[in-house]
């Protein structure tokens, strides 16, 4: 089954839960008082929220604290950044293979795509560099 | 006068056919052509005016009115022999009810669907060549016809407006933005419709071609099925819709840009005057209050940060288009470094698709696919990109199941001085309805310290 950050906060139960250990972390216990679902239910929670990566549990002495890990949220947010990093890999290879072509042969570029004044044009542009 | 047609079977010497093409429906132009209302006001030749005396539109049924002109006045009496609506009347045209009436003729008219709008042919059939002569040089026959069918043309110019229902507003929203709440299945979905009603999309190709299936669920628990076909679209300027169900109308929806702000301009102009009378109470009202939910859609989106790259390349505009549009371009260019990239399928259409397959180093084998919306060489091209199994079904990123399942560019290419720039701006379309979920969640939960990453998320899933 998949297991993503969208799944994650779907739930409004588990939105609360990573609501409530943001700032403190939290023993399952004291998770568990603030719902009115039952402890089993809660762990089931915590259990998908661990599986996402959003939350980890972590020991201490007999105790067990939920931890939240928000880094996974900016990883969604931060989106448009990585689309930034996809397309400009694209673009850049786009470039580097222009310029093969382009210097390849203009003749060849000229007879398939472009007039002849507008080929002279680049000749000239490609010699000028 | 079906003993003409019996008479002479060769009728090419003593008929006149005319045809000409209206720009309009053809709904229209028969309703001009069969209601007295608007009969009166263009029917004959110049200089005549009508007075309507009866009219019994069905096969048998009698026609009768007064032509005035030159100080005259001359009966008419028509009588229906086959009524098909918005296709084809033929009738036997008379004086009165005199039987020595020589001026009786049978006429065949027809409208037509064309390229531009309707063709009306109109056949009038004599009942000898000799009897046509006549006519035609005692009565003018010939040009009275067509100034009969100029002054139709015009009277169908001057009703355009009675058959629309127009509005306009501005949007503090760019066009882009206004635009992609239409280009955006999943958003289009949520506002489209009057106050109170609800959708269910059953299919929404938006781009030329493409169709639009849906029902709409009325406040009143009723159902309403839509059938739509998407006649042109422009990003980000210009919708065409044509509704194929009653009422029959085609929304043009123009987005002008104004700065940060669009103007979105509203026509719809139905087929006929009568359908836009019958839906009139309730259209005019329904379409301001789409235009509502699509101010109250874009608010919810407005946070929307997507991405726009720009740059320029030392090349003309033709060749670096065809770096989009040509797959053994594509292939050379647009795999992953390091990776084998074969072209499957590549239709460069709107609604036409670009499916490739990726093989890496270690063998394995990973698919991608661009779904074309607008092809607008060399200008502009709108895709929306997506990974893909073999068969061309969306699938998840491998790498990251967060990232969006379809992402919705527009690359414009521009050129100056031999140098091209394009322009791509891209964003999530069609989110899951999970993906939504979280979205209308995360806006509701927006408390103490999580606010600063849920502001982060929401502006994502903002996009939806």
């Amino acid at each position: 089954m998949r297991r993503d950050v969208f799944q994650a906060i779907a739930d409004p139960t588990r939105r609360e839960i990573i609501n409530l250990i943001t700032h403190n972390s939290l023993n399952i216990d004291s998770v568990a008082e603030n719902f009115d679902v039952s402890r089993p239910a809660i762990s089931k929670h915590i259990k998908i929220l661990q599986e996402c990566g959003l939350l980890v549990i972590k020991q201490y002495g007999r105790e067990r604290y939920c931890e939240a890990k928000l880094e996974k949220l900016n990883e969604v947010s931060d989106w448009v950044e990585q689309y930034r990093k996809f397309w400009t890999e694209k673009l850049d290879s786009l470039e580097e293979y222009l310029k093969i072509l382009q210097a390849k042969s203009t003749t060849e570029i000229t007879i398939e795509t472009s007039t002849k004044s507008k080929s002279k044009k680049n000749g000239k542009r490609k010699s000028g560099k | 006068m079906a003993n003409a047609n019996q008479a002479n079977s060769n009728t090419a010497d003593r008929e006149i056919v005319i045809t000409r093409i209206f720009n309009a429906p053809r709904e229209l132009v028969y309703e001009v052509w069969t209601k007295p209302e608007h009969v009166n006001k263009w029917w004959g030749p110049d200089g005549f005016t009508n007075t309507q005396k009866e009219m019994d539109l069905k096969p048998g049924g009698v026609w009768r009115f007064d032509m005035n002109g030159h100080g005259m006045t001359f009966p008419n009496k028509i009588v229906f022999h086959e009524v098909v609506k918005n296709e084809k009347l033929t009738y036997t045209h008379s004086g009165d009810d005199n039987p020595n009436d020589l001026n009786i003729f049978d006429v065949t008219v027809l409208f037509e669907d064309v390229k531009g709008g309707t063709q009306l042919t109109m056949k009038t059939l004599f009942e000898s060549a000799e009897e046509m002569k006549r006519v035609m040089s005692q009565f003018g026959a010939s040009e009275g016809a067509v100034q009969h069918l100029n002054n139709l043309g015009a009277y169908i110019e001057e009703v355009a407006p009675m058959r629309a229902l127009s509005t306009s507003r501005v949007l503090n929203f760019p066009p882009d933005m206004v635009f992609r709440a239409f280009a955006d299945p999943a958003q289009l979905e949520q506002w489209w419709g009057p106050k109170g009603f609800t959708n269910t999309f059953r299919k929404c190709e938006n781009w030329e071609g493409g169709k639009w299936e849906f029902t709409m669920h009325g406040p009143d628990g009723k159902d309403y099925d839509s059938d739509s076909v998407f006649v042109e679209t422009i990003h980000p300027r210009l919708v065409t819709i044509d509704h194929l169900d009653w009422p029959h109308f085609r929304l043009t929806i123009s987005l002008e840009d104004l700065g940060e702000k669009t103007k979105v301009s509203w026509h719809q102009n139905f087929n006929s005057i009568e359908e836009r009378e019958t839906v009139k109470k309730y259209a005019e009202p329904g379409n301001e209050q789409n235009l509502d939910k699509l101010e109250t859609q874009l608010e919810k989106i407005s946070g929307d940060k997507q991405l726009s790259l720009t740059r320029t390349y030392n090349a003309p505009r033709e060749l670096v288009f065809k770096m989009f549009t040509e797959a053994e371009h594509l292939a050379n260019w647009w795999g992953p470094k390091g990776m084998d990239l074969k072209v499957a399928k590549l239709d460069v259409c709107p609604g036409g698709i670009f499916l490739y397959s990726m093989t890496t180093p270690d063998g394995n084998e990973m698919w991608g696919k661009f779904k074309y919306r607008e092809v607008s060489p060399v200008e502009q091209i709108v895709f929306v990109n997506s990974f893909s199994d073999k068969d061309g079904n969306d699938s998840r990123n491998p790498w990251m199941p967060e990232w969006p399942l379809e992402i919705y560019n527009v690359l414009t290419l521009s050129e100056k001085d031999g140098k091209t720039t394009i322009n791509l701006k891209g964003g999530p379309i069609n989110c899951t309805s999970e993906e939504r979920a979280i979205f209308e969640g995360a806006s509701a939960n927006m408390e103490q310290g999580f606010k600063g990453t849920f502001d982060q998320l929401e502006e994502y899933l903002a996009k939806f």
